[in-house]
């Protein structure tokens, strides 16, 4: 960890306008050139962090509290509202299970698709084309379409080509929610935190309190858009914990 | 041939992942489009062909048109229409199609529509490959201005990415454009000059042969692709300041509003 900072946010909110179609032409036509129809949710409330190169900050919240509109801010794919302050440093990928698979195409096509998303050349894919596919445990199927894969055979590949990638800032969805059987989940947190951990600054969401622990050098907590930020991982995890009281139902190891 | 598009790409020329992302993605569309299916790349030569076939039949036997070469006619314009139609209408999708690459990593989204137009220009290309094969079998000669033909499909490029890039950024917030510009590309295939010459329209409509930039640009394709056709630079001028304008409108708009358009997906 480093005094660099890799990602800044000050006073950052983002209100969705979100229409409610009427049926009739005159309706739609209406639609366009006024806000009558159109509900207002703020998905995003006043939000500020800072996270210096090299930490590992979690993000957790309840489905619909901003985490995944927060992660598409940072990307760039979504722009704040205005008054919000953002500022990222180098090169940004978001990996999620399956994001940027075309199901009607074989993983060799997808292996290329995905590393050519992702910024590799062709040449390097070529390189570590086989280490993928090896990684994956899906040599026997390569040249056949993504969609006569199991969910597991395509977390393996989509988490395969995911370790090859690289990039300053990694944003992680949800991403080992569903990676496989335990055998596969133990290689797969491994190689993570052997090729992906090191030096590189990272911002997870996940409902999993035990990836939070075990990784997390900070969390925020949403909750309704609005942020809490904790440098304390444990009194993030208990904050968040007693307010939607999750003690009995979330898994937390001692 | 399969393999052969499948390992196509610019190896000499490509030094730069944005140039070979761009090519990938072009590919995979392609390869989604034709080859994937029993028949491959023969759809992309069944659809044009078995359309002049019925057009042919219909305007030869029942309207009995007399014309030299009206199969090649026909061809030489349907092609130049179809890929246009094609390329509008799928590239009214692209941004909804490819929301899982833009959430996945920081890129110029434009790139997105360089691929689906580079896709489009290799259906076309094919076409046009089966174009010269029929002019070779019928013994008819090439267009006097053949070497001008780079710059005439030049001009076609910026006219239908600048209108797919439009499509692209209205579709989403006004679904209705699809059924609309659906009528439009109806009508404008039958205005545009593809069963007539668009000659016609110099003495009589002449506002609209320059209104509408399809009548010069397959005017200008025939004297390409054709014998005895002439060649037009005025349309060809007017097609290319329609073409950089409305490249450069799209652009504009998309820089503008593409990501006001995507938190609609």
């Amino acid at each position: 960890m480093t005094n660099e900072v890799c990602i800044e946010m000050r006073n950052l909110s983002k209100t969705f306008h979100i229409s409610e179609k009427g049926f009739s032409f005159k309706d739609k036509i209406l639609d366009l050139v006024s806000n009558r129809h159109k509900m207002t949710v703020k998905a995003l409330d006043n939000v500020n962090l800072q996270i210096h190169k090299g930490e590992f900050l979690g993000i957790i919240g309840r489905n619909g509290s901003g985490k995944s509109t927060l992660l598409k801010i940072i990307l760039g794919a979504v722009d704040p509202d205005r008054g919000s302050y953002i500022k990222t440093r180098g090169k940004i990928v978001r990996l999620a299970l399956g994001n940027g698979f075309d199901l009607n195409l074989s993983a060799r096509d997808n292996i290329y698709l995905n590393g050519a998303i992702f910024g590799l050349s062709f040449k390097e894919i070529g390189e570590k084309f086989h280490e993928i596919l090896h990684f994956a445990e899906l040599e026997r199927f390569v040249n056949t379409p993504v969609k006569f894969y199991s969910s597991g055979m395509r977390s393996r590949l989509s988490f395969a080509i995911a370790l090859h990638v690289d990039a300053d800032i990694y944003l992680i969805d949800e991403f080992f929610a569903d990676v496989g059987d335990e055998i596969f989940k133990e290689k797969s947190q491994k190689a993570f935190e052997n090729k992906i951990l090191k030096g590189k600054t990272i911002v997870h969401v996940s409902h999993s309190m035990d990836t939070i622990k075990d990784h997390c050098d900070k969390v925020l907590v949403l909750d309704k858009g609005k942020g809490t930020f904790f440098n304390d991982v444990f009194q993030a995890i208990e904050m968040y914990e007693s307010k939607f009281d999750l003690r009995d139902t979330t898994r937390i190891s001692s | 041939m399969k393999s052969l598009l499948g390992k196509l790409y610019l190896r000499g020329f490509v030094s730069n992942t944005r140039i070979e992302r761009i090519w990938k993605i072009a590919q995979v569309d392609f390869k989604k489009r034709y080859y994937n299916d029993k028949f491959g790349l023969l759809w992309a030569l069944i659809n044009p062909l078995s359309q002049i076939a019925l057009y042919y039949f219909v305007f030869t036997r029942i309207f009995q048109r007399g014309q030299d070469n009206f199969v090649l006619f026909l061809f030489s314009g349907l092609i130049i229409w179809l890929a246009f139609s094609q390329a509008t209408l799928l590239g009214m999708k692209v941004l909804v199609n490819k929301i899982h690459l833009i959430e996945s990593v920081q890129f110029n989204w434009l790139d997105l529509y360089m691929s689906h137009m580079i896709s489009i220009l290799l259906g076309l290309l094919f076409n046009i490959a089966a174009y010269l094969i029929l002019l070779f079998i019928l013994g008819v000669n090439l267009g006097g201005y053949v070497y001008l033909f780079p710059v005439v499909l030049l001009t076609w490029f910026f006219i239908t990415a600048g209108a797919s890039i439009i499509l692209g950024i209205i579709r989403p917030i006004f679904e209705d454009i699809a059924h609309i510009w659906s009528l439009l590309l109806m009508v404008g295939f039958w205005v545009s000059g593809i069963f007539f010459s668009g000659d016609f329209y110099l003495s009589n409509y002449n506002w609209f042969a320059y209104a509408n930039p399809f009548i010069g640009l397959l005017l200008n394709t025939r004297a390409c692709l054709l014998e005895g056709n002439t060649f037009y630079p005025g349309f060809f001028m007017v097609n290319l300041i329609y073409g950089f304008v409305l490249y450069i409108i799209a652009i504009l708009l998309f820089k503008k509003y593409s990501k006001k358009v995507l938190e609609q997906l």
